[in-house]
């Protein structure tokens, strides 16, 4: 009659909303309001994908992943909501929940030989971290990468010392800025919108992918001030985000003008998008 | 699991093949007649060993509801000729279950293999949204479902007529999706068995059915299968006016009066929109069960991330619904998930009647 299992991480396509337990390697305090937590994980897996951690008794809510490797993964989780407060209260050692990874991610295969142009908004730049990990894995099959990462103070920067490290990459151009230095905190960096500073840095079109990850009104903004620098559609790309409950495209929570967020995205190539 | 996607098309082609054949040599071994008074004593027998679901007359609050029969008071109310309240999705896509149980930081998935599944008078509308939710939960391999669906036979009613001016069954594209069907006559029902599944049923309880050589006629009529009316759907072009009319204002007009009660939803044979969440007692928050639930998208929540609503207006929730129906998910399985039964305009508080909003797009 009643068959009682234990589930384990190959479980099988069948149990599509267990998850499994994983013991947390670190956990690091981000800024004011984020944190990034480290867990194992073996599964392959691609940048801009996520995963769905939850623990039990308060919920699940999907999380980007922002690392490259097939055995650990780094999750930036900003503190918005019930079940992100309880994560950030986790310390290593404790277990966490996890099924994963979901959505289709970005096409890397593809950008093989083109420059690469990040645009990120506050923990927007966690998805877009693991596009870094992998171009730094991959050196010689990309060419020139522009970040352009904006924060709302010095405060809530995160990725403070890689970005550092990121400056001295060779073929790395590197723009932070923040909106607003209130406390006149140490900041190495422009104290304006990031999409004012794209307008003012000359990107030439030819060769080149855009990845946005951030606020829609952001996103919107940057998209209008690279048109004007001649970027098409077809080579921008953008990571939506939604609140996935199955995360396997059933559910319905994630979907925009029929599409599911968790299985067709969370990376929508701008012109398919408009479809 | 027994059902895989590809298995569809093979059955509808399996069941045009047997309606050609039957036109050229008369029935097959597979059509019978069962008196009324037989079936009741059919679905008694049934009812002991399996879940036997049927539209019955609730004598409570005059409802006609799909739900399991329980005793023979039920057989005695089942009103098999009428489209239910509520839809049969609930015997598969459960209003409530549990995915599975947490005790201290353990996972446990409990496998209760359920009782094998009867569903009775389904119509045409019923029959394809079972299809179609087989499409959505089987691309996905929800084994919660396949679990209720894999051994379940589905035995429909014909509808001679539209029940009532809300059925628009006839406007969109249905298939035959069941595995036996009821056609009633005077005297009883004339019975098709279609799918193997369907056959298997009816050799298992020989017994209650009769051939008759009568039948010969009354298969070769080509009214048998119509369904008279039921085509209040204007469906020429219909993916077309749906995009060109997308901003219409009328859409605005017609969300005015919505309540935002997601009735429309939890009556949708079709909607297959769930949340999932953690149920906790509160003497103990480490023990619990991870639960799913039908949800809407006709709730202002249903798009809530970091608590801001995606879709804040009535307007577009309930564009939303539409398009989900009649244009989204065609184009990605190629057929509407709508099935025309009605039962999200009939039965809304305010009677939004997206129908006849999009009767008037050109």
């Amino acid at each position: 009659m009643a068959k009682i299992e234990q589930i384990k991480p190959n479980c099988g396509p069948e149990k599509i909303y267990v998850p499994w337990a994983v013991k947390i390697t670190s956990i690091k305090q981000e800024s004011s309001d984020s944190v990034t937590i480290q867990i194992p994980f073996e599964k392959k897996n691609v940048p801009g994908q996520f995963v769905q951690l939850s623990i039990p008794g308060i919920g699940e809510c999907p999380i980007s992943i922002s690392s490259h490797s097939d055995k650990f993964l780094d999750l930036h989780i900003r503190i918005v909501g019930n079940m992100t407060k309880a994560m950030s209260k986790l310390k290593a050692g404790d277990t966490l929940f996890v099924r994963g990874p979901y959505g289709n991610g970005y096409p890397m295969e593809q950008f093989k030989g083109k420059d690469m142009v990040l645009v990120g908004g506050g923990c927007g730049v966690a998805p877009l971290r693991s596009i870094i990990k992998y171009v730094l894995a991959h050196r010689k099959d990309f060419g020139k990468v522009y970040l352009f990462f904006g924060f709302r103070s010095p405060g809530e920067m995160i990725f403070k010392e890689e970005i550092e490290q990121w400056k001295q990459e060779k073929d790395f151009y590197v723009y932070i800025t923040v909106d607003a230095n209130p406390k006149n905190e140490k900041f190495d960096g422009k104290v304006c919108f990031v999409t004012n500073c794209i307008k003012d840095v000359a990107l030439e079109p030819k060769n080149k992918v855009v990845m946005l990850c951030g606020p829609p009104i952001m996103m919107n903004l940057a998209i209008g001030f690279l048109k004007e620098k001649g970027f098409t559609e077809s080579q921008t790309y953008i990571s939506a985000e939604r609140m996935m409950h199955c995360a396997v495209g059933i559910c319905g929570h994630c979907m925009i003008h029929g599409k599911y967020t968790c299985k067709d995205g969370p990376v929508f190539r701008m012109d398919q998008l408009k479809e | 699991m027994g059902i895989k996607t590809k298995a569809k098309p093979v059955r509808l082609a399996m069941s045009m093949l047997h309606s050609k054949l039957m036109l050229q040599t008369g029935p097959m071994l597979h059509t019978r007649i069962i008196t009324k008074e037989n079936l009741k004593k059919l679905i008694s027998k049934l009812s002991k060993t399996t879940e036997v679901y049927a539209p019955l007359h609730e004598s409570s609050d005059g409802i006609i509801k799909f739900r399991q029969i329980n005793n023979s008071e039920d057989i005695s109310s089942m009103a098999l000729d009428k489209l239910s309240y509520n839809p049969a999705k609930t015997a598969f896509f459960k209003k409530h279950e549990t995915l599975f149980e947490f005790d201290n930081n353990k996972v446990i998935c409990e496998c209760v293999a359920p009782k094998p599944k009867i569903l009775l008078g389904l119509k045409k509308c019923d029959l394809n949204s079972i299809a179609h939710q087989d499409i959505v939960f089987n691309e996905a391999k929800d084994c919660w479902y396949m679990m209720q669906r894999k051994d379940a036979v589905l035995i429909g009613y014909h509808c001679k007529n539209e029940q009532d001016v809300y059925c628009f069954c006839n406007s969109l594209d249905l298939k035959d999706c069941h595995d036996v069907m009821l056609y009633e006559t005077k005297e009883g029902y004339l019975v098709e068995a279609v799918t193997d599944r369907g056959k298997e049923f009816i050799n298992k309880f020989k017994i209650h059915f009769k051939n008759n050589k009568k039948m010969l006629n009354i298969f070769a009529d080509k009214n048998l299968k119509v369904i008279k009316g039921a085509d209040h759907l204007e469906a020429k072009n219909l993916d077309e006016r749906l995009r060109k009319n997308y901003s219409s204002e009328e859409w605005k007009k017609l969300a005015e009066p919505c309540l935002g009660c997601s009735a429309c939803n939890i009556l949708c044979p079709s909607c297959y929109c769930f949340d999932i969440y953690d149920k906790v007692s509160m003497a103990n928050v480490k023990k619990g069960k991870r639960m799913r639930e039908h949800s809407s998208c006709q709730l202002l929540s249903f798009t809530d991330i970091r608590g801001k609503s995606e879709r804040a207006s009535r307007e577009d929730r309930l564009k939303h619904r539409v398009y989900h129906q009649l244009k989204y998910f065609k184009e990605k399985q190629g057929v509407n998930l709508c099935t025309g039964c009605g039962r999200c305009i009939r039965h809304c508080p305010v009677r939004i009647n997206f129908v006849n909003i999009i009767n008037t797009f050109k």
